[in-house]
């Protein structure tokens, strides 16, 4: 039966394989570009997080590279592939072409077949997946070095052990909608309708609740500080950040102050200092600073943070990983059931 | 012993029902033609002894045991389903490769010795085969499980006059190697009456007819003279009656000797036999119509 999953499942394998090395190369390539940059701006002397001690060099290393931002939706679509060409075909292609009449009535049960065929497969697709995985983790390194996002959506489901339960869940609804429709071409849209609702429903409705987020109150910096909220507020999740004054009233999204939210309290203080140059400048912009400054003590702003901490990164990654091996197993249980009861 | 029997058996595909309360029973160690016409669920029938179906209601027995349930049974059953299902991708060898590793009992040698004996390159692709290699391999692969019981859909529809002489040769030669039931499901009676020693006849979901092919045609004869008045001694049923202007021939099943010299008496050919019950049963089926028509 592992002869003939492989024998038959080759062609997409070897495709999947190759598809995974031209991948490989152009991470290895941008990566180590990406990680000259970073000791080339002095980074690596930094420590981690870098923008603790060399705040300018990390924003500036950050501006320069944010293909990342561009290149994580991609990566988010990979596994959905598993589910069209590995899942979908697996048993409707059998039935469209009616093979299934000649590999069912040979000795070993529907049963047997289904299993051994998905899990070889299973085993590749855990293979690519943590190699996918490690690979993005070790590209995307360095940016995640100058600015910890492990926890945002987007980053968290790229990285980890998430990629490779997304991955199994893909080829377990692939073969869950070919064994309902019966074709392979409905069994793909299907898939990809399916996949996209769990990822969607998981990653927006369940994931910011898997554990009850922490509520916290920040003081507002000075102007003098870096603005940058990380020293601030700790790392991981932010569902949200939000700047309030002692009334609750909002100010500003993040740690900031928007024109219409400094209005209302200090209607005299100007957030953006009239164009000035030189040495004039450098005068009316302390003056607008220390007039800010005061207007923040004066009204008590400060910052609203609802998070999920960092250090329950892997107990997310955990909680998700699970879900998605559960539905894969149900589905799988599913199909098998079908497969054994209702089809033909 | 039976080596394929059904009881009452029903089979519903969504809201549309195939068989409704088929009776059958194949004996063991014979060769069995399952013919009927288009649509009469012949296929479904092969299916349920295969195991690829379950009744809807009813029971199936093959072997002594339930194909749908009894995984013992797979390795005792070969079926070459209709248009000789295979992996196009895979070559010849490929393909009998697959049926090593499926089935226990698999004989390597003999199935490997058939195809050379018909020159079939066996590192062809299958789906670059001729129709007649294809049902050859698809034979094979069937036969190289070593089945007790041989199923074959329709497999002569798709082949040429000479492809089809080969495959029966190939199945006479197996049916006379051992004691291996067969049962062969066609609308192509010529070519059965060759091979098959026993008929079961499907009509409209209802079995019309089972019997061994011998004694049905000692039973049955064709009557060619003038119209009947009225019963003929020595004749049981009028099955089926062509009416020409002065006179008309009918198939009849007989109980007794016929003396009445009226008729000529002559043998009657499976085919008639055949197409004589399979109009028989079209009529009842019409009239039934008609009563269900004038109650409602």
């Amino acid at each position: 039966m592992i002869w003939l999953a492989w024998r038959q499942h080759r062609v997409s394998l070897l495709a999947g394989l190759g598809a995974l090395v031209v991948l490989g190369a152009f991470l290895v390539v941008t990566g180590l570009g990406t990680r000259a940059d970073f000791v080339r701006l002095g980074l690596d002397q930094c420590g981690v997080p870098t923008h603790m001690a060399c705040a300018e060099t990390s924003a500036q290393f950050l501006a320069q590279h944010t293909s990342y931002r561009f290149l994580a939706p991609l990566f988010l679509l990979l596994p959905s592939l598993v589910g069209v060409f590995w899942g979908a075909p697996l048993v409707a292609r059998e039935l469209e072409q009616g093979t299934h009449r000649l590999v069912w009535t040979q000795s070993i049960s529907r049963t047997r077949w289904l299993l051994a065929k998905t899990a070889f497969l299973a085993l590749a697709v855990v293979l690519a997946g943590g190699f996918v995985s490690w690979l993005v983790s070790w590209w995307i390194s360095p940016i995640m070095d100058a600015d910890p996002q492990w926890f945002d959506p987007g980053l968290f489901d790229l990285m980890g052990i998430v990629p490779i339960a997304y991955a199994l869940a893909a080829l377990a609804i692939g073969i869950a909608a070919g064994t309902l429709t019966r074709k392979v071409i409905p069994a793909i849209g299907l898939t990809l309708v399916l996949f996209l609702a769990l990822r969607v429903g998981i990653g927006l409705g369940a994931r910011p609740n898997f554990m009850e987020p922490i509520h916290a109150t920040f003081a507002f910096p000075t102007t003098d500080q870096p603005t940058r909220t990380e020293p601030l507020i700790p790392e991981g999740w932010k569902l949200t950040l939000q700047t309030l004054d002692v009334d609750g009233r909002f100010i500003g999204d993040g740690v900031g102050i928007e024109p219409q939210g400094l209005q209302a309290d200090c209607p005299e203080a100007e957030l953006r200092p009239p164009s000035a140059v030189g040495s004039e400048r450098a005068k009316v912009d302390s003056a607008a600073r220390s007039s800010i400054d005061a207007c923040a003590e004066k009204f008590g702003f400060h910052v609203v943070a609802v998070y999920q901490p960092q250090d329950r990164y892997w107990r997310f990654q955990l909680t998700e990983a699970a879900i998605y091996v559960v539905v894969s197993g149900l589905l799988l249980g599913g199909s098998t059931w079908w497969i054994r009861h209702r089809i033909t | 012993m039976t080596a394929f029997a059904t009881d009452e058996v029903a089979k519903r595909y969504g809201k549309r029902w195939a068989l409704h309360g088929c009776s059958l029973e194949v004996p063991a160690g014979r060769v069995v033609a399952l013919v009927g016409p288009n649509g009469a669920c012949k296929t479904t029938l092969l299916h349920l002894a295969a195991g690829l179906l379950r009744p809807t209601m009813g029971t199936v027995t093959v072997l002594g045991g339930d194909p749908a349930r009894d995984l013992a049974l797979l390795p005792r059953v070969g079926l070459v389903a209709q248009d000789m299902p295979l992996y196009r991708g895979l070559t010849v060898l490929e393909t009998l490769r697959l049926g090593r590793k499926l089935n226990p009992r698999w004989d390597h040698e003999m199935v490997t010795d058939r195809l050379l004996q018909l020159s079939i390159d066996v590192d062809q692709k299958v789906g670059t085969l001729s129709g007649g290699q294809r049902a050859q391999v698809a034979l094979a692969v069937a036969l190289g499980k070593r089945p007790e019981l041989l199923l074959l859909d329709e497999p002569l529809a798709s082949l040429d006059p000479l492809a089809r002489r080969e495959f029966m040769q190939t199945l006479m030669q197996t049916a006379a190697e051992g004691d291996l039931t067969i049962v062969l499901s066609s609308h192509l009676i010529a070519d059965l009456e060759r091979v098959c020693d026993h008929l079961v006849l499907v009509a409209a979901g209802h079995l019309q007819l089972s019997d061994d092919i011998d004694s049905l045609l000692a039973a049955h004869r064709v009557l060619v003279g003038p119209r009947p008045t009225g019963a003929i001694a020595g004749v049981a049923e009028v099955i089926d009656e062509v009416r020409a202007a002065r006179q008309s021939s009918m198939i009849v099943r007989v109980d007794g000797p016929i003396h009445d010299p009226r008729w000529a008496i002559e043998d009657v050919a499976l085919e008639d036999l055949v197409l004589a019950y399979l109009s028989q049963a079209r009529d009842q089926r019409v009239r039934s119509l008609d009563v269900v028509g004038a109650a409602s």
